[in-house]
């Protein structure tokens, strides 16, 4: 069915007039308990990281240690936790753009397990490490939430694999969590 | 009394196009150096790691984890962005029709919209 100009512009004008009472929403509303939820992760992270490079015998700084393993998996709870939350504000929702990024990058392709298949047999596990999160499905406050659950997984990994953390890698997983950070808290904050 | 006047196209549409500049003007600067700091950020990251393999100093299985970490900011950068842009939008679009509900209105002398 086809309809005439004026009446196309009718509608338009009608939608227009609709959304004015009640304001178009394109992004879910800010989320105070993410922000924080963030916040609290990355004290404790940069107070771990700096803990961690002060500790240089083979026991207390340990990727083996109580305090350490702890570490990882209460805050890997903590943004797993985030995720969810995120993930029910908007179920159904995607991103688009971080899908062909994600297909650009090749991060969905065989390399992971290559990557994934080379970190398992250097750590010697035999069941792979959640470190591959699935970044090309999702809302995209899910995907950034979900990319920073990851490189915290992939800080673990790198312990791991060193058995301590100190510098000059602890420096560069620093500097790369930050980033994390920072792009979660930008994202979220960019809904006020 | 009503102002019809108010509703002619010449007064209107300046009006509107002068509230969809000067709230989308700052919004599309923020995003635009927002993305230039987070892709500067990250090529000195890749350098970084670069950096380290070469010096001996970070083992290539260590870069290959810090590596996917950068490519993962590197996602989520991009998901920000369109975060950033779609607020941006909701934004623009909410304050023209704010202008557009307080022009009708005005114009009319009662609340319509």
């Amino acid at each position: 069915m086809f309809y005439s100009l004026p009446q196309r512009a009718l509608a338009v004008l009608f939608i227009l007039f609709l959304s004015a009472c009640s304001g178009l929403r394109l992004v879910p509303a800010y989320n105070p308990d993410i922000v924080d939820g963030i916040n609290a992760y990355h004290t404790e992270m940069l107070e771990f990281i700096s803990t961690m490079e002060t500790k240089r015998t083979p026991i207390s700084g340990s990727y083996k240690s109580e305090p350490v393993t702890t570490f990882y998996a209460a805050s890997d709870a903590a943004l797993g936790n985030l995720v969810v939350q995120a993930e029910a504000l908007e179920p159904n929702d995607d991103c688009a753009s971080s899908r062909v990024t994600n297909l650009g990058l090749g991060l969905v392709t065989a390399e992971v397990d290559a990557v994934r298949t080379e970190l398992d047999e250097a750590l010697g596990r035999d069941t792979p490490a959640l470190t591959d999160a699935d970044l090309s499905t999702g809302s995209c406050t899910a995907i950034v939430l979900k990319a920073l659950r990851a490189n915290h997984n992939s800080m673990a990994d790198l312990h791991r694999l060193e058995g301590k953390l100190v510098k000059p890698t602890s420096t560069l997983l620093r500097d790369l969590m930050n980033d994390s950070v920072r792009i979660a808290l930008t994202a979220e904050n960019a809904k006020r | 009394m009503p102002d019809l006047n108010d509703l002619k196209p010449d007064v209107f549409v300046p009006q509107l196009l002068n509230v969809a500049r000067t709230t989308a003007g700052p919004l599309w600067d923020d995003i635009q150096q927002t993305a230039s700091h987070e892709f500067r950020v990250l090529a000195l990251r890749i350098r970084d790691i670069g950096e380290g393999v070469a010096s001996g100093d970070v083992s290539r299985t260590a870069a290959r984890i810090l590596f996917r970490m950068a490519k993962r900011n590197l996602i989520a950068t991009i998901a920000m962005l369109t975060i950033m842009i779609e607020a941006a939008a909701q934004k623009l679009v909410n304050a023209v029709l704010k202008e557009i509900k307080s022009i009708v209105n005005g114009a009319l002398g009662f609340t319509l919209v």
